[in-house]
């Protein structure tokens, strides 16, 4: 059975084709990974949702030249549909009922973060129950995930995402945007000392990255390194992602640990993931960021679950994962 | 009428307490722009904001990445990632900005015109100490929010 994933809840515009029967993922295109997209001068985010219409034509037959199949091949098409920016979520939603209603096949709706939590298992199933966390640009949060549809938020971030902080300590040091990958590379080459950033103490398992965020302003305004200050950053805003998720297997006494999400790439991180004793499943990196193949994925599971969605299902900018 | 006022918080607490005092004068369809270097407490301030709006101050995280996000009766914005004003026009927000919610705009300096008359926040970490200066056009604002800021630190 052969899936569409569509996925525009952001930056990216991205389409996916999953065979479902061979759990493989035959191709998986992301817009600014794509030379056909026009340079945007490496520090400015493409968001625009006429970015998205402009895209996402050629992001599909993209897609489906890859997988090497044609729309008649299609037998289920699956779309992000919320939580993200509206007018983004809009062109990805419309384009994937418009290719339903016209292949006359089911359509199904999904929720990006929930999206994110089963990437770490594309190309197996999953087993349960797993503690989920998603680390991004735009969430952090640990779910107890007891079965497909069933999930207990166990902890969030009550004001920066850890993926917004390396962008704005990046932006604050001068290092440009993206930020995760700029950071990470210099703490590789870093192997000075290292500064003493607070970790913010949240009670229980939320997080909050805008304390050290600060911490970094004030450092680099009275003069701190730059490496120093990044490589420092980086140790300490990893050490508390570590600190959290122990907290959280040692509370729900559950051993699985699923991690997502674009700062899921970062090698630090990793690493302390590797030695932490549980058993772990991380996604390869083209599945770490936003991305078609992981809607694909959820969404048959999801339809094999629950049945198709109405045409008629909307978007929505918030919606928390039940 | 007073148009300006400043006011001064110790704590994440006091900022909340002034945000909440603040969020319940705000007219309705009120646009409220924040200004201020990161990690002076915008983010803080609205969580305050929001408590005036019902809306649990847990629930409000920044949002920078994800640029609006939408409760029953108010709306955070934050313009932060944009580059231009054609991107504000892009992402539909001039529908948004007119409808009769109060909103919060972080970075809103790229709107430019697409803000007509908005109250004005500027925060500064002074150390430990965070000074808020509010600038109201309208001057509705300042000469209650004193009163009430000073009945509370009595209380």
């Amino acid at each position: 059975m052969i899936v569409l994933g569509v996925d525009t809840s952001c930056d990216d515009t991205s389409i996916a084709v999953y065979d479902a029967s061979s759990n493989k993922v035959l191709s998986n295109i992301v817009s600014s990974q794509y030379e056909f997209h026009r340079e945007f001068g490496g520090v400015v985010p493409e968001i625009a949702a006429r970015k998205h219409a402009e895209n996402i034509d050629l992001v599909f037959l993209e897609a489906l030249k890859v997988a090497q199949v044609s729309p008649s091949d299609l037998r289920l098409v699956c779309a992000t549909n919320r939580p993200g920016l509206l007018p983004a979520l809009l062109v990805g939603l419309t384009f994937a009922k418009g290719i339903s209603y016209n292949l006359k096949v089911p359509f199904k709706a999904v929720h990006h973060i929930e999206a994110h939590l089963f990437s770490p298992f594309i190309g197996s199933e999953p087993s349960y129950p797993f503690l989920g966390l998603v680390v991004s640009g735009g969430h952090t949060l640990i779910v107890l995930v007891e079965r497909l549809g069933r999930y207990k938020v166990l902890g969030k971030t009550l004001d920066d995402a850890v993926g917004e902080a390396y962008d704005k300590v990046a932006k604050i040091t001068g290092l440009g945007y993206p930020g995760g990958p700029v950071i990470d590379k210099i703490y590789r080459s870093y192997d000075g000392d290292y500064l003493k950033l607070p970790k913010p103490k949240v009670s229980g398992l939320n997080f909050s990255f805008s304390g050290i965020k600060s911490a970094v302003r004030r450092l680099a305004e009275k003069g701190a390194p730059t490496y120093q200050l990044v490589s420092s950053f980086q140790r300490v805003a990893v050490s508390y992602l570590i600190d959290k998720l122990k907290e959280a297997v040692k509370e729900t006494k559950v051993k699985r640990v699923a991690v997502s999400g674009g700062v899921s790439a970062n090698s630090l991180l990793r690493e302390e993931l590797a030695s932490l004793g549980v058993e772990l499943y991380i996604p390869p990196l083209e599945f770490t960021s936003d991305n078609g193949a992981m809607v694909a994925y959820l969404g048959y599971r999801k339809f094999l679950l629950e049945g198709e969605d109405s045409l008629e299902v909307g978007a929505l900018a918030r919606s928390q994962i039940t | 009428m007073i148009k300006r006022c400043t006011f001064k918080t110790k704590s994440e607490g006091e900022t909340k307490e002034l945000g909440e005092l603040l969020g319940k004068l705000l007219p309705e369809g009120a646009l409220l722009v924040l200004k201020g270097d990161l990690g002076c407490g915008k983010t803080v301030l609205t969580k305050g904001i929001a408590r005036a709006f019902s809306v649990p101050e847990e629930d409000v995280s920044s949002p920078s990445f994800n640029i609006v996000h939408e409760y029953p009766s108010f709306v955070h914005i934050d313009l932060y990632r944009l580059s231009c004003s054609e991107e504000v026009y892009d992402l539909g927000l001039e529908e948004l900005l007119s409808d009769e919610r109060v909103k919060v705009i972080e970075w809103g300096e790229i709107a430019g015109e697409l803000l007509e008359n908005p109250i004005v926040v500027e925060c500064k970490d002074k150390g430990g100490e965070r000074l808020f200066k509010i600038y109201d056009p309208e001057g509705k604002i300042c000469g209650k929010l004193k009163e009430l800021w000073r009945e509370r630190c009595q209380g």
